[in-house]
Formats: C-alpha cells, structure tokens, sequence
C-alpha cells in the first residue's frame, strides 16, 4: 500500500536537506519545532563543493558525500559519531616544527634541510670559523654525505672540527672502508672506527657526540635506515680554548691532506644536554637528520647546507639580538618595519638589482618568467628597453591585484616608462603614465592605446615617481608616491576586456615611443601583489629597535625611502635622488667613540656621489658633520669636522661591487679609525686631516642623525642609492665576541650570503629552487638504495603552492607534500608517529585513519600506487588506492594492530617516475582514532591529541504505538563492530524494559537487529538479520511494527536485493512510548552510540509497506 | 520550456523566522539591517547601507538551526549592479563558510536562466540567482570594497530555499496580462486628465498541478508562506528568468485542492505584482 503524504509522519536526514531545507520534515504548515542536536566540540563536515567546513559546538553537521568517487559530492547526510580522540598529535604537519618534539616517531622529513647540498668537488675545501660561545668540548655534529663520485682512497677526509693540530675531530675514510674518528684533545689521539661498506656511489650520515671526554658515533652507512653505534669512547685531554673551525671535505692537519669530495649537509650544535642521543633513533629509522634539526635547532651553532641564500657570515647565538649589544645607541630592522606594516610578501618583485643582462634571461627574483614584446635591458640596476612600443610582463595570475613600479623621468617631455597593470598580453593592458600633464591612465586595445583618464599634477624632470595601479573588480585606483589621484571605474567593453571576469591577470611595464634606452628614463623597482595584501610601504620612520626610541623620520612623502621585497629579503630602497630620514636631535650618540654596522644588500649601481650611510650634522652650518658613506670609487669611508680640518678616512682593502651584499663596520677607537668589509679588517687611507678617532663627542652642535643622505645647512645632500639592511650604532669600540655575533646574525637574518676566510670554496648550490629534488645519488632516494628503502623523500611543509593552486582540501587546514625525487621506480612514505609506548596504541586492538590525498602528477603516475596504510612490524594494512588525479579523495583504512611498534603511513609507489615538477601528492588532515570506524577527519592543530564530542540528535515525536514501519538509509561508519545495543534508532526512554520502546540496534555479532519492549515482564521481541554490511557499505532497512506488537527487519546492502529477518513473537502494543522522542544513533542516555552517515529516514503509519513503497515516500 | 520557481522562504525575514538574529557590519542611520526584509521596495524611505564607503561590507542572518539555501534575490532599487557579492554559508559564526560569488548583471537580457552564472537581472533591475545548495547555521552577504564613494545599499534581501515543482504552470503566465492603473479625472464634460504616475501591474492566476509526493513542500511554501502574504518572488519560467517578479498574496480564496476528475493535488493561488515600478 502506497504511503500517503499525511501518513508519513517523520522524515529526517541528509534528504530532508534536499527537500525541506532542514534535517527533519515540515509535517505541518507551520514549521515544526527543529531537532535537537548536541556536541560538546566542534566537528568537520564536506560542503557541497567537497571543502571541509567546521560545524560550531552543538551545530549539526549537513555534509555532502562523495559516494562514487568521481570527485563530486552529491549525497547530502548527517554524520553522527560517538565520541573520538584524535590520535596524531599533531595532525596538521604544516605546523609548529617543535610539535614533533615530544615523539619519539614522528615525520620523515628527510630531505628538508637535505633539499639543497653544497657540493664539493675534488679540491674543494670549506672551512668556517665556529663563532667563540662554541663550547668546545660539548658539542654534536650531524653530517650528511653523499658520495656522488668514487669514494676516495683510504684516509680521505669528510669533516674535522679544528683548533689545530693538537686539538680536533675529524672523520675520515679508514681502510677496510669503514669510517674512523679521530680525537685529538690536548695533542692525545683517540680513535672510534665504525660503519662498514662505505664506498662509492653511497649517502650516508654520521652523528658525532662530544660531551665531557666522551666520544660516541652513530652511522647509517647503507640507508637502510638503521643506525650502527659505537660503543662510549673515553679521549684523553681537554680541547683547547680558541677558534674552531668546521672544515668539509678537507684536513689541515698536518700530513693529512686528502678530501673526499661529494654533497655536504652539516650541523653543528652545542649539546648541552647529556642525554643520549639514541632516543632520537629509539624507532630504527624514525627520526633523522632534519628532525633533529629541529630538535636541537635552539642549539644551533652552525648549518652549512646550500641554501640559496647560504652560507652565512659564521653563526650566532640563538638569544642574540643587537639590542643586547651594551652600549647599544640605535637599531634598524627592515624586518621589524615589514612586521608593523603588516606587509606580506609580494608575489612578484624585482629591483633588476643584478648583473647587466637582457630582461627574461632570467625570471625574476620571485620565479616568475617575462614575457616580453621588444628589447628589455638589466642595466645597472635599472631595466631600460630600445624598442618603441615594448612592453614587459609578468604574471600575477589574478585581476585582483595591485602593481608599484619606481619610474625615473630623465625629460620632461619623454616621460616613456609606464606602469602595467590588468595587461591581457603586450599587445592589451592598462598602463599607468606620468607626463607632464599630470597622472594618465591608457588603455591599450590590439596594441592602440586610447587615453582613459587625466588626472593630477604635472611631473617635473628627473623624478622619482612610484607609481601604483590597486586594481579590484573594475575599479582601478591609480596612486603616485602614494598618493591616490583618482580612481577609474571599466565600463562597457572595457569591463569585459580589462574587467573583472577578463583574462587581464598580467601585470608590468610598457616603453613607448622612443627606441633609445640611455637617457630617456628609466624604471628601477617593480613589485606586484595581490589586490587584499600590500607589499611595499614608504616609510615615514625607520624606528629605532633598540629600546632608546631614537627613531629615524621623514615627513615628507616624496623624501620617504621604500620598504621593498628585493625578491630575498626586505630591505630599505633609498632612490639616490632625494630620501632620507632624519632623527632631530644629537641625543642618539654624544660618545667619543662606537661602532655602526651596516648591512648592505647590494649596490644596484656604483655610486656616481658619495652615497651617505648615516651622519650626524649641524644644521646651521655646513661645517660640523660625522658621516660614514660609500665613495664614488665604491670604498667604505668616514669623515668628519668640526668647523676644523676634514679628518678623511678612506677603507680602501675591499672595492664594493655592485649587486653585492656587504656587512660595513666603521668604528673610532677615540684615537683612530677602524673599518671592516665582510669582517675584513681594511687598509686605510687618510685623504685630509688626520685618523684621529673623532666621533660624535667631537663633532660640535650637530642637530640631528640622518641615514641616506646629509642635512647640513642648505639642501641636503650626498643621497645613497641602494638596498639596505640593518643598522646598528654602539657607543662602545667594538668587542671581538660582539662583533663576531653581530657579523653572524646580520648576515643570517637578513640572508646575505658571505663568506670570508681565504680558503671558503664559493661552493656550488646544487638545487636551487627549494621542492625541487636533488638529482639522483643526492638525496635519499637512490642514494639510499633499492626502491623498496623507507625513506620519504623529499617531503617539503606548509605548502603554499597548494593553496595558490586552489586544492586546499578545507579553510584553515594545512598539508604537506611528498614532492618530486629520484627518477626510477621509487617509493615514498609519509610516516606519523604517535606518543607514549607502542605509541600509545593498545596491543591488538582496531585503529582508524583517513587521511585526505590530492595526486597532481603527470600521466605516467598511477593513482593505484597511492595508498594509506597503518603498519606494525607485523604486517600492513593498505587502504583503498587512489582512483584518480587532480582531486581531493579521502582514503580510509583500519587495522588490528599486532603487539610491536605500530605507525601510520602514506605511501606512493609512483611505478614510473615521480621526478618531475608537475608530479606531488598533497597530504591533509591525517586523522588516526582508536576503533574500527570510518571517521570523518578530525582538525588539531594545536600540539596534543584533541577530543571530538559525542554526538546526539533526537527528534520530538509524537505518535503512539501503532502499525508503523521505519525506513532508514545510511553508510555502516563502524556500529556494526560495537557492541550488542549500540543503537540506530531508538523511540522511547531509556530505562528498564519495563518502559514502551522500539528500536534498530546491532546485536554485538556484525548484524542489525529491530527491538520492541511493551513494558511488560515477558514483552520483549526482537528481530534479527542473518547477515550485515562491511565497514563504509550503503544500507537500507526497513522495520514494521505490526498491530499485535511483533515486528521484523529487513535489509538491502549496497542496493542489492531485500533479506528479511524472521518476524518476532506478538507483544502487545501498549497505548504510549515511553518518550515522545525519536533517538537516532545512541540511546536516550546518550549511551549505545555508534558510527553513522543517515541519509533518511522515514516513519510512517501503517505496518504494510515496502521497501520500494517507502524509498518513494515523500 | 523552464519550470516555475517560487521563493517564498526568506532566512532574513524575521516575521517568517523569530528567531532569526539579523545583523551588519555598520549599520548607517535610519538603514539598519532590519530593514533588508520590510517587504518595502521605496528606495527612499527602506534599504540597508553601512558607514564606511569603498569597504568591505556584510550583512548576515543567523539561524536557529541549520538549513539550505540555495536561492537569492536582491530587490530593485540596489547599487550592487557590475560589482561582486559573496553568499557566504557558515556553520560556526564565518571562521569556516561555503561561499557563492557572483558579480550582478548590468544588463537585461532575455532568455536568462535563473541559475546562470551570475545570475538574473529582472526587466526592473532587481536580481536574482539560484546557486549549488549550501547548509549552515548563518548565511552572510558579503559586498567587497565597491570603489571609491561607494557603498551597498540593499533595499530587500531575500535568501532561502526556493520551492520548484515539477510541473509547470498550467497556465503559463510569463507574458500575461497586466492591471493598468493610473489617476484620472473626467472632467464634467467628459475630458479625461490622466496623472503622471501609472503602474501596469501583474495579476497572473497561478496554477500547478502538483507531482507525487510534493504537497508536503508546497504547502509550506504556498500555504504557510505565501498565502500569509510574505513577500515572494515569482519566477514563472526560470529560463525566462528576467521575467520574474515580487509578488504578496492579497486577500482571495486560494490554496490546494483535488479537483474533480483528477487525482493530483492542485495548487491555485492568485499572484498579482507587488507594488511593481511606477512609470511616468
């Protein structure tokens, strides 16, 4: 019998969504009163785009499920779930480093510092001082070789921390290839040999311990990923007090000379604590060099890895900062000034600070590639085009966005530099032109430009003008030295061609009508970013971070330096032509005697004036002036006078070379100067009056400092043009330590690559574009043997690149990527520890995982090589392999754990090759749970293990024991494996048997069972399948209660046809429940919880229908 | 041909929805939020608008459970016309939410499909969109910075789960007939003087016959939204969209019924205009 509208009395679910827009149907007009729903935490759920979205605390959660997986999620449900502990401490890896801490197996990242190696070839020696709070005797190496060439000849050196040759350790190539230490303390030797089947063409990594007369090596020599100790070696003496070096791939001790050349990653780092180290290696090959990196990185004392932007003027202490110079009168931090801008990196920048060259020979700082119409130059440190007409562009790959370019007017009538923004191609786009009219914006169609809007003031010749484009929707607002001049609003087909749903996502420079490129102008910055981030700022204050608030201003907008991304790092942009900044008083310094350190990221030209540093001056007179500058024959020099003779001082050792990061050091002893390039301490000069130390003290009523450029009386003067770093002014001559450290810290934090002692290699940066892998033998992969090794490699964190390709699998939620490795047939893992013993599993017991899986790879990869498993020594579990590419799939598996060690692992065997940019497997959201369940992911991403709450949800209802069949449709999410009474429905009170009930339960055996209790002694009937759904199968029952109180089920799996459980005995109905509640998925005390995904339900009046006619119930 | 698209239900009206929390980003004075689901259309004396000019903007209602919507309208009188709006669908208060971008039309154009991408603007310049479903808890109209003097100005608001039969009228209406109405006077000898301000309004009978199982839907729509007189809008063919139109049920007998001969509920409701666009 057909099922009549007003007999269908409740209906619920993911469906109900669909058709009444709520969880439970409207039965009435009116709407009903809503489900009541509770969680005491918040949860996931998918939309319907297959993003994850967090549902609030006691929000009930509408997902969209995608039950074919062809990427579409089509099924609206209501998960409900029982409560859950997220097992993965921290599920989110693109986190917190330290999160990984307190594992004892937690992620391979391999390849993270191994990413980039310095290659040292036969020759080659590297050596770099350690800094002096090195302690000499307590100290651990981590080094990572890879012997890409014949291993040398017995006694070939890989490393050897030195003092002299009294006073070292070093490791070399013994024969019978095993690897040797050597310890040398107080000119006693002492030898470990460990290791075996070193030799050629192998990676390996040794750790060296060195703590208190001790010695102890660890060595992987094979990769197999387990680790051979030596046993605790005494050594004899105590190192000598000095200056360590760190020396690869050579010995200075006497006598023995021979290298081993190969790829170097090393870490040293005073290991303060005693504990052992092995605890770091308690699960075989569970952690490894880059996670004891992190580990210890608060001990670092050096890392020599071939960072592109490495290595760096020796090391320095973790807790140095210049502000804890004594003495400290003035620090500037360009960092810092990005921080309070709130500025972001732009996504594209280039101040063509570099080597003359023709534009698009290379990409620009920010990796991206020119597209060029016409002739482009890198000239001095300006980009200048020959070509009438050319045009220059970069993609942003967005029309929200805003471009900033510095354009300099060499002639009031030749104003030919535009700014191009919302560019189609070179032939359409908007540009942006300073003329001596005022501010015009073009439009450029098929390579005609048409004027769009005149605003503005005219320019005067040889300006400096930053000019801005903010372009969102079709608005673009147009600035000049950020100043908004007007906004012009596209309409028409200028909307569709340059507008917000056009291609114009390009942006760049234009030259027009002019084929000279020498003195008609020029363009020296260009950033661009997208329209909701800024990246750039003029600074009207460069503050002063060292605490005394002598902080540096210009008021004038025109006179602001830039803060600008040079496509490393940040830097002050002075244009040479008129900024400087300014602090009003001489209370910054009065001393007789400092010390100012300059770092100089580069010098886009030599300077054609002298080019101010900083300086202290009287206002009133142009006679009083300290300044320390750049000479025009690109020296480092210091003058000052006081209304006397010019004590000149010129610090002529190092010619400054353009499109080079230097660290500048000019100090007064009171009686004498001192300069220092690079550390190095400079020749000096004495152009006029005399190296007599005057400083501050000695310079009288100066009125000010300033850095940039002079302010004397008259207009100021002697402007610099550069990029530079921080600033930091003592009023102490300098302290060998402190200047070592300062030295050290400028150069890492603001990423100048300098070297300094005679025999640094320029070492050869083997990969430089970081996610890249090394090529084979380099890294982990081949280097570590068969294609069976259990190394990831590479695996790279919080990768943006995902989100800016627009997989991100949920808002806020971070993933990783198991990137691009080793060509050949090669497997890669991505392993998750948990805490505590076993790693807090309990011995035989079910585990869940569901991890989220995005495979973007080239066609020779096969998804079916992707696949989740959790894994103990005593065997593995896959899940479900991956069906397809370019989309998030969400891998379940489970597994009863054995009694040993147990992890979870995401493995890609990519069959092919797995070598190229294109190929990466994005990892999201692993979530590891106690059970055996199919669970939805669960976010942490906070250290620890998070809780989801228990999910209730029932329904006010209000019909009496009747005839009356329910329908129920889901997903089996792990009820079936819980204990007998872990509920689907339940109606009525929670209580003794006594109380009227009727429910849908599993009966503790894998089967679905319907119940009716009448409240009677001898009342209680049940009805059970003989067979039930496996874990995630659809299901549909459907249970009657029949006018004489007995009742049956039945059952279809996956669609297939009907089985129906025998019905019960009769047990009188009774003339009410004993709730008006309909419970789904626990009993009404919260109790009998389970795992389900109800995609409807349906109760209706009547005990005759069927499935079919219920299925069409509506 | 489309099907006919009614959306009676608005998540903002709070006569609909109680306990509906309405709220903004700014509210400028005298255009609160509240004033999104007055059911007026005068621009001049109704509409939201916020402070600040050329800023982000929001207008959002929060619910008291979680629901679908799928549909929207933003009535006649906006400034959102060639700039971008975002509903934003959110189950925890907009730390995580499903959005739905669409830049509104400037244009009329015939033949629009109500579910298009950008959605519909109707023959007197409101606008309105059907979009992949999303639930949530709240749902939220975000209007990015407009430009340079601007601000949204939204005179009714109208977000909900639409009601689409199956069938289509039965009587289809899209170009039916309309109710001219004008002042006039007729002077003692007969001279008419018409005023100046005349309205052709739309007086469609609205007939379906409803397929199995869709009584239950639409009764809530027709009977308990419509039929108490809530504003709602009428798409009488969805590809034909531009035609569609804010309707509130005046006083008549209309409802559903099994008419003789038939075995199909059937849903007869008289539709005519809501104060449609004066013309002079």
């Amino acid at each position: 019998m057909s099922v009549r509208s007003a007999d269908l009395v409740l209906r619920a679910g993911g469906a109900a969504f669909d058709r009444f827009g709520v969880a439970r149907m409207r039965t009435s007009p009116t709407e009903d009163i809503a489900e009541v729903f509770t969680r005491a935490s918040t949860a996931l759920a998918w939309d319907r785009n297959g993003v994850l979205r967090r549902a609030a605390i006691d929000v009930l959660r509408a997902s969209w499920e995608d039950r074919d997986g062809d990427g579409v999620y089509e099924t609206p449900t209501v998960p409900l779930s029982k409560a859950l502990t997220q097992l993965v401490e921290f599920s989110i890896p693109g986190g917190s480093e330290a999160s990984f801490e307190t594992a004892p197996t937690t992620i391979y990242k391999a390849a993270l510092v191994n990413e980039y190696m310095v290659r040292l070839e036969t020759g080659d020696r590297y050596r770099i001082n350690l800094p002096t709070h090195h302690t000499k005797d307590t100290w651990t190496l981590s080094l990572l070789h890879v012997a890409d060439q014949d291993w040398s000849a017995d006694g070939g050196h890989l490393f050897n921390v030195r003092l002299d040759d009294s006073n070292y350790v070093r490791g070399f190539r013994q024969a019978a290839d095993t690897l040797r230490i050597e310890v040398k303390a107080s000119g006693n030797t002492t030898t470990v040999d460990i290791g075996a089947n070193i030799d050629a063409g192998t990676a390996f990594w040794i750790l060296v311990q060195v703590v208190g007369g001790n010695v102890q090596v660890w060595v992987d020599s094979n990769g197999d990923g387990t680790l051979e100790a030596s046993a605790v070696t005494a050594y004899a003496g105590t190192f000598a007090a000095g200056t360590y070096q760190l020396q690869l791939a050579h010995s200075a001790v006497s006598g023995q000379t021979a290298e081993q050349p190969g790829l170097y990653s090393a870490l040293i780092t005073n290991a303060t604590s005693s504990t052992p180290l092995t605890d770091r290696f308690a699960s075989g090959a569970g952690q490894r060099f880059a996670t004891w990196f992190n580990t210890w990185a608060a001990n670092l004392v050096l890392s020599v890895n071939g960072t592109a932007s490495g290595p760096y003027l020796g090391t320095y202490d973790a807790t140095f900062t210049p502000a804890s110079l004594p003495s400290v009168r003035f620090w500037a931090d360009p960092r810092q000034e990005v921080t309070d801008a709130g500025l972001t990196t732009p996504t594209i920048a280039d101040t063509f600070d570099r080597a003359n060259e023709t534009l698009g020979a290379t990409n620009a700082p920010t990796g991206q590639a020119y597209t060029l119409s016409g002739t482009w130059n890198v000239s001095a440190g300006t980009v200048r085009c020959p070509t009438s007409n050319g045009v220059f562009l970069l993609p942003m790959g967005t029309i929200e966005h805003r471009a900033m370019a510095r354009v300099v007017t060499d002639s009031i009538s030749n104003r030919l530099y535009k700014l191009v923004a919302r560019a189609v191609d070179v032939n359409n786009l908007l540009y942006l032109e300073r003329n001596n009219i005022g501010l015009e914006l073009y439009k450029v169609v098929a390579g005609v430009p048409t004027l769009l809007v005149t605003g503005g003031t005219a320019a005067t010749v040889n300006v400096h003008d930053v000019l801005e484009m903010r372009c969102t929707g079709n608005d673009i607002a147009c600035y000049v030295n950020g100043v908004l001049i007007y906004t012009h609003t596209l309409v028409g087909a200028d909307a569709v061609q340059f507008g917000v749903a056009s291609a114009a996502t390009n942006v760049g420079g234009r030259k027009q009508n002019s084929t000279s490129d020498t003195a008609l102008g020029h363009m020296t910055l260009f950033m661009a970013t997208a329209y909701a981030s800024t990246s750039w700022s003029y600074l009207a204050q460069i503050s002063d971070r060292s605490g005394n608030a002598f902080h540096m201003q210009q008021a004038t907008a025109a006179l602001q330096p830039l803060l600008v991304y040079d496509g490393t790092r940040w830097v002050f942009a002075p244009d040479g032509g008129n900024d400087y900044v300014k602090y009003p008083a001489n209370t910054m310094s009065t001393a007789s005697q400092g010390h100012l350190t300059v770092a100089l990221a580069g010098l886009p030209v030599a300077p054609a004036t002298t080019g101010t540093l900083f300086a202290s001056s009287d206002e009133g007179s142009g006679t009083r002036v300290l300044n320390i500058s750049l000479t025009t024959t690109s020296f480092l020099f210091n003058r000052q006078e006081s209304a006397d003779t010019q004590d000149s001082v010129t610090h002529n050792t190092t010619t400054l070379a353009v499109h080079t990061p230097y660290l500048l050091e000019v100090a007064s002893l009171d009686t004498s100067y001192s300069g220092w390039v690079n550390g190095v301490a400079q020749a000096k000069s004495v152009g006029s009056g005399a190296d007599n130390g005057d400083w501050f003290g000695q310079t009288a009523l100066r009125d000010n400092f300033t850095m940039f450029g002079r302010v004397r009386s008259g207009a100021p003067d002697q402007f610099l043009r550069g990029r530079v770093c921080d600033y930091v002014l003592t009023d102490l001559a300098p302290v060998a330590a402190d200047q070592v450290n300062l030295r050290a810290y400028l150069s890492y934090q603001n990423k100048l690559s300098i070297t300094t002692a005679a025999d640094l290699k320029a070492v050869t940066v083997t990969t430089a574009t970081k996610g890249t892998a090394l090529p084979a033998l380099n890294g982990f992969g081949a280097a570590f043997g068969a294609a069976s090794a259990t190394i990831t490699t590479p695996l790279s964190e919080g990768i943006a690149d995902a989100f800016d390709a627009g997989i991100s699998p949920g808002q806020g939620q971070k993933i990783v990527k198991l990137d691009t490795g080793p060509s050949g047939t090669q497997t890669r893992r991505l392993r998750l520890g948990l805490a505590g013993a076993m790693n807090g599993l309990t011995p035989s017991s079910y585990y869940s995982f569901v991890v989220g899986l995005y495979l973007k790879a080239s066609s020779a990869i096969t998804p079916a090589n992707v696949q989740a498993r959790i894994v103990d020594n005593a065997g593995n579990t896959p899940s479900s392999p991956m069906t397809a590419k370019g989309r998030w799939q969400w891998i379940p598996v489970q597994r009863q754990i054995g009694t040993t060690e147990a992890y979870i692992e995401i493995q890609a065997e990519d069959g092919v090759n797995f070598g190229t940019a294109n190929d990466a497997l994005y990892i999201a959201l692993p979530t590891f749970v106690a059970g055996r369940c199919i669970p939805y992911p669960i976010a942490n991403d906070a250290e620890g293990t998070v809780t989801q709450a228990a999910e209730t949800l029932y329904l006010d209802f209000n019909v009496p024991p009747q005839g009356a069949t329910i329908y129920l449709k889901g997903r089996e999410r792990g009820s079936i494996h819980l204990g007998a009474g872990t509920r689907l429905a339940h109606i009525g009170a929670t209580g003794p048997t006594t109380t009227p009930r009727w429910y849908v339960d599993v009966d503790g055996s894998g089967h679905y069972r319907a119940g009716h209790d009448n409240g009677l002694s001898s009342g209680s009937v049940t009805s059970t399948l003989a067979t039930g759904p496996t874990l995630d199968q659809g299901w549909e029952l459907l249970v009657h209660l029949f006018p004489d109180g007995s009742i049956d089920i039945r059952q279809s799996i996956g669609g297939a046809a009907e089985t129906a459980a025998p019905a019960s005995a009769a047990a009188a109905l009774q003339a009410q429940w004993s709730g008006r509640r309909f419970y789904l998925n626990a009993a009404p005390d919260g109790t009998l919880s389970g795992f389900m995904a109800l995609d409807d339900l349906k109760l209706a009046l009547g005990s005759a229908h069927s499935f079919d006619e219920m299925r069409v119930a509506a | 041909m489309g099907r006919f698209v009614m959306l009676s239900e608005n998540v903002f009206n709070t006569r609909i929805f109680g306990s509906h929390v309405l709220s903004a980003n700014e509210e400028a004075p005298d255009r609160e939020a509240a004033r999104v689901s007055s059911g007026r259309r005068q621009r001049s004396q109704n509409l939201w608008s916020p402070i600040t000019e050329n800023a982000a903007a929001w207008i959002k209602a929060i619910f008291n459970r979680v629901r679908v919507v799928d549909t929207i309208f933003i009535d006649r009188g906006h400034n959102l016309e060639g700039k971008e709006v975002r509903i934003q669908i959110s189950s925890d208060n907009f730390a995580t939410y499903t959005e739905r971008p669409a830049t509104l039309p400037t244009q009329t154009f015939a033949y629009s499909r109500l579910n298009q991408v950008n959605g519909v603007r109707t023959e007197e310049g409101a606008w309105g969109w059907t979009f992949t479903p999303a639930a949530g808890t709240a749902v939220r109209l975000y209007v990015p910075a407009m430009g340079s003097g601007l601000r949204p100005e939204i005179v009714g608001l109208y977000i909900g789960q639409r009601f689409r039969p199956q069938n289509a009228l039965l009587k289809p209406f899209t170009f039916g007939k309309r109710e001219l109405d004008y002042e006039s006077i007729r002077s003692p000898t007969a001279w008419v003087g018409a005023g100046e301000v005349s309205q052709r309004k739309r007086i469609p009978n609205l007939k379906i016959r409803l397929a199995d199982g869709e009584f239950p839907v639409a009764r809530y729509h027709v009977e308990e939204l419509y039929l108490r007189a809530r504003p709602s809008w009428l798409v009488p063919d969805d590809e034909h969209a531009e035609k569609s139109y804010l309707s509130r049920a005046e006083p008549q007998l209309g409802g559903f019924e099994i008419p003789e001969g038939h075995s199909q509920w059937h849903v007869e409701v008289d539709a005519p205009e809501h104060e449609p666009r004066t013309a002079a």
